[in-house]
């Protein structure tokens, strides 16, 4: 099949190929260059123009802002994942900063110590069991797998302002929030842009640096939604076994 | 209500005597190993060449550094040739000495705070703790992994925000080895390249506009 890797036999790459979990690899890369290259005509530009206009205090403020606007998606996915407790904290969460903290700009619920949460139907399928899938790079949007892929298509179903704006048939409010979806995404991005060019600077391969920050992250998310914090849960993914290898190398 | 507090006491001293002893000592050790990257590394008055020497002091004396090398070879160190070896070790040690140095030169001196311990069934200790980075929504977790082999504490591994540095140094390791039909020494080249940009970082350029 076109754009699949072929399945090494060396044991020494059959290790490796297993550990990725990219057997759309070919095709995968060819979008990651494209979005490298996106990122340096398109979404760079518009970063460097976001952070020349801004503060990094006013960038924070317009994160926690938007954030707040998907917070009723958190509280849907905290339900579907029949996490009573944490739908309870996000929908204080919700209330405490759409009033008191002005609409969002503050997160006065962080400082009264209801720390941010944000869930997305991604996670949810994950904590109902369903596998990642392999990984896959969308264009524009990057690092992602079929499951979470599926999830944030499902997301616009989940979002209780989809209806908001759909019920009021105002298209007015269905633009105010797309333009708030577009300003998220530039935000996300500029808030990770330093830590790219990094991973970048310092990388031999960095489509495999990315997979795997991606693929560590996502699993300490779900982790974190399944609640395993520590052992006694369930082994967190970082403690992976180092015997094999510094067993045999005692000093 | 003394009884019972004494009685608790004698309870947790009985049942966990050597966890909590080692629990503690692991803690210590990262905290003397973080301290010491801040007074020697992040906040020392020294040149960039100053600090990668104290800073390869500091790590090659935290870690045991043939089984860190070998480890991010995954299956590929099995059938590595020993001088194969021996060049990857170098290669990556100089590596990370110079991309942590240059990480810890801009680092903003943000406080690190330990808040947890813990030693899985395994044996080996998670000693948890947080960076507060300002104008950001959270803070930054780092977990360090520390073994206890034979009464000698060692760094392992760092894990920040889940995403353990020595599994993402194999991952993407072992990626550039599959492609290179599993040449060590090609890997050896191309991490030494590499060295050569990292080790003198081009002045910096000025910040831009914030």
């Amino acid at each position: 099949m076109p754009g699949c890797a072929t399945v090494p036999t060396d044991p020494a790459a059959l290790a490796a190929y297993r550990e990725a979990n990219d057997p759309l690899e070919p095709m995968n890369r060819k979008i990651f260059a494209f979005n490298m290259a996106a990122d340096k005509y398109a979404l760079r530009p518009v970063v460097k123009g976001y952070r020349y206009v801004t503060t990094p205090g006013f960038r924070l403020k317009v994160r926690t802002f938007l954030s707040n606007l998907k917070t009723p998606l958190t509280v849907v996915n905290d339900l579907l994942q029949l996490n009573f407790k944490n739908a309870g904290k996000d929908l204080s969460r919700f209330v405490i900063n759409s009033t008191i903290g002005f609409l969002g700009v503050f997160d006065v619920a962080d400082r009264m110590g209801i720390e941010p949460n944000t869930q997305g139907f991604g996670t949810t399928l994950a904590v109902w069991g369903v596998p990642s899938g392999p990984y896959l790079v969308l264009p524009f949007l990057g690092p992602s797998n079929i499951r979470d892929f599926t999830g944030s298509m499902a997301n616009v179903v989940f979002d209780p302002f989809t209806y908001i704006s759909y019920q009021n048939d105002n298209n007015d409010v269905t633009r105010a929030f797309l333009i708030g979806d577009v300003v998220e995404a530039v935000g996300a991005y500029e808030s990770i842009v330093d830590l790219l060019d990094e991973g970048q600077k310092t990388s031999l391969d960095f489509y495999a640096y990315m997979r795997s920050m991606f693929q560590q992250y996502r699993k300490k998310a779900i982790e974190n939604a399944k609640g395993i914090k520590t052992a006694e849960d369930s082994k967190p993914a970082y403690e992976f076994s180092l015997d094999e290898d510094f067993d045999e190398f005692d000093e | 209500m003394k009884k019972l507090i004494f009685f608790v006491f004698c309870i947790l001293t009985c049942a966990f005597p050597a966890a909590a002893a080692d629990t503690t000592a692991a803690e210590a050790f990262s905290k003397k190993l973080a301290d010491d990257i801040m007074r020697d590394v992040v906040k020392a008055q020294t040149s960039l060449q100053q600090k990668q020497d104290a800073f390869r002091k500091i790590f090659l004396s935290a870690v045991n550094i043939k089984s860190t090398a070998r480890f991010t070879l995954g299956r590929y160190a099995r059938t590595a040739a020993p001088e194969q070896l021996q060049a990857y070790t170098d290669a990556l040690t100089n590596n990370i000495i110079y991309t942590w140095t240059e990480r810890f030169n801009n680092y903003a001196g943000e406080t690190i705070t330990f808040e947890s311990s813990r030693q899985s069934d395994s044996g080996d200790f998670y000693i948890t703790s947080k960076i507060d980075i300002p104008d950001t929504e959270n803070d930054v977790e780092i977990i360090w992994r520390i073994t206890d082999k034979k009464d000698v504490l060692k760094l392992a591994d760092l894990v920040v925000e889940g995403v353990s540095m020595l599994m993402s140094y194999r991952n993407e390791y072992t990626a550039v080895l599959q492609q290179n039909g599993g040449d060590v020494a090609a890997l050896v080249k191309q991490l030494n390249a590499k060295n050569e940009i990292l080790k003198n970082p081009a002045t910096k350029q000025a910040p831009a506009k914030q």
